[in-house]
């Protein structure tokens, strides 16, 4: 008999099994067993779990290396990049390789600009806006009305106060008050138009 | 075929075996039972062929070595639960012929007793093989039953065996030109 036949017949013995009343016994037997502890977890489960735990831990952390590397400024990953390069920084000693890497912290927000700044002929109105500069105005406005009331309030009381020194003293030549304001230009086209809003 | 996908669906869909292991070390007798189910025959068969092939012998020592396992389960840390297993089935041999059966007893050629459902299924060239196994030594049968009759690695077999993967393989090649002198 050559090798493979008696291989082959030794692989049909695998039809040797146990007979049923065996299994019938064992469920009896196993069904009459003392019942165990219910312990937690066992240590070698632990260890599994913080293994798993571990290499999560190492894919997750390779990612987000990689996603801070090709990183630029708004980006959620670039203060990673930005706190590894300075912790660079702060280990290296050679003044050169300091520069180096300032540059790369540098390089990524400056190199955006020319696309996040407008050219000067360009009009940029964003569509947010308009409601927002439209109040500003008003509250502008607003205020210019106020201080000219009070600048000429404070002239015609100044007025009214050089009137009534003039007729006490008689004095025409010497002025008690110098104005610090110019008089209100008369004739004058208001700059905005203000309303009593 | 049908069976063949059967038994690769429940492959796909059964706990992992380390579960199992874990579960049955916590007391679930369940798992416990699913792992019986997976090691039953394997267990069986090398028991049958170590106790020269009485099948009563076999199913008794087998059911031994499912309570010690049930026992002992909270001693079992790392490595191979089939190679474990195979050890308690092992001490449950020896155990069993320094108990009760005389040394004599264990070249003695009881083909007969096996079962006539047996006889019938196996062919009479495989019940000659069955028969020259006997005339082997202990550790050659041993040998053929986990590498060619329970497909197990040569690995594993060390692992049971305490010896190393060389000695395995050249115990396999001995025990293989062994039986086919018993043959010829």
């Amino acid at each position: 008999m050559k090798q493979e036949e008696l291989i082959q017949s030794l692989q049909h013995l695998q039809a040797v099994k146990p007979s049923s009343s065996l299994h019938k016994r064992m469920k009896t037997v196993l069904m009459s067993l003392p019942e165990k502890k219910q312990g937690g977890y066992s240590f070698f489960f632990a260890t599994r779990i913080g293994v798993m735990a571990l290499l999560l831990l190492i894919v997750v952390g390779l990612g987000t290396a990689v996603a801070a590397q090709n990183s630029y400024p708004g980006n959620p990953f670039f203060p990673i990049k930005k706190a590894f390069i300075q912790a660079q920084i702060a280990t290296t000693k050679n003044p050169s390789q300091k520069a180096l890497l300032e540059k790369e912290i540098a390089e990524p927000t400056l190199s955006p600009m020319p696309t996040i700044v407008p050219k000067p002929t360009q009009k940029v109105e964003p569509s947010g806006v308009s409601h927002g500069s439209d109040s500003l105005e008003h509250k502008f406005k607003h205020v210019i009305h106020k201080t000219l009331q009070t600048f000429r309030h404070e002239e015609r009381k100044n007025d009214e106060d050089q009137q009534s020194s003039e007729h006490d003293s008689g004095d025409h030549s010497e002025k008690k008050h110098d104005n610090l304001l110019p008089p209100f230009p008369t004739g004058v086209p208001p700059i905005f138009q203000l309303d009593d809003r | 075929m049908r069976s063949l996908m059967q038994k690769r669906f429940q492959k796909l869909f059964s706990l992992p075996e380390w579960v199992l292991v874990q579960k049955a070390q916590r007391g679930s007798k369940e798992a416990f039972g699913k792992l019986y189910e997976l090691y039953v025959e394997k267990i069986y068969r090398y028991i049958f062929f170590r106790v020269n092939q009485d099948k009563h012998t076999a199913e008794d020592i087998t059911e031994v070595v499912f309570i010690r396992a049930w026992e002992k389960l909270h001693m079992f840390r790392k490595g191979s639960f089939q190679a474990w297993l195979y050890t308690i089935a092992r001490n449950a041999v020896i155990d069993h012929y320094r108990s009760d059966k005389p040394t004599a007893m264990l070249h003695e050629n009881i083909a007969e007793e096996t079962d006539h459902e047996e006889k019938v299924f196996l062919s009479i060239e495989v019940e000659k093989v069955m028969k020259s196994m006997q005339k082997l030594t202990e550790e050659q049968q041993e040998i053929i039953t986990l590498k060619f009759i329970n497909d197990m690695s040569n690995k594993e077999i060390a692992k049971i065996l305490k010896k190393k993967e060389d000695a395995i393989r050249a115990l396999q090649y001995r025990a293989l030109q062994a039986l086919r002198e018993e043959l010829s």
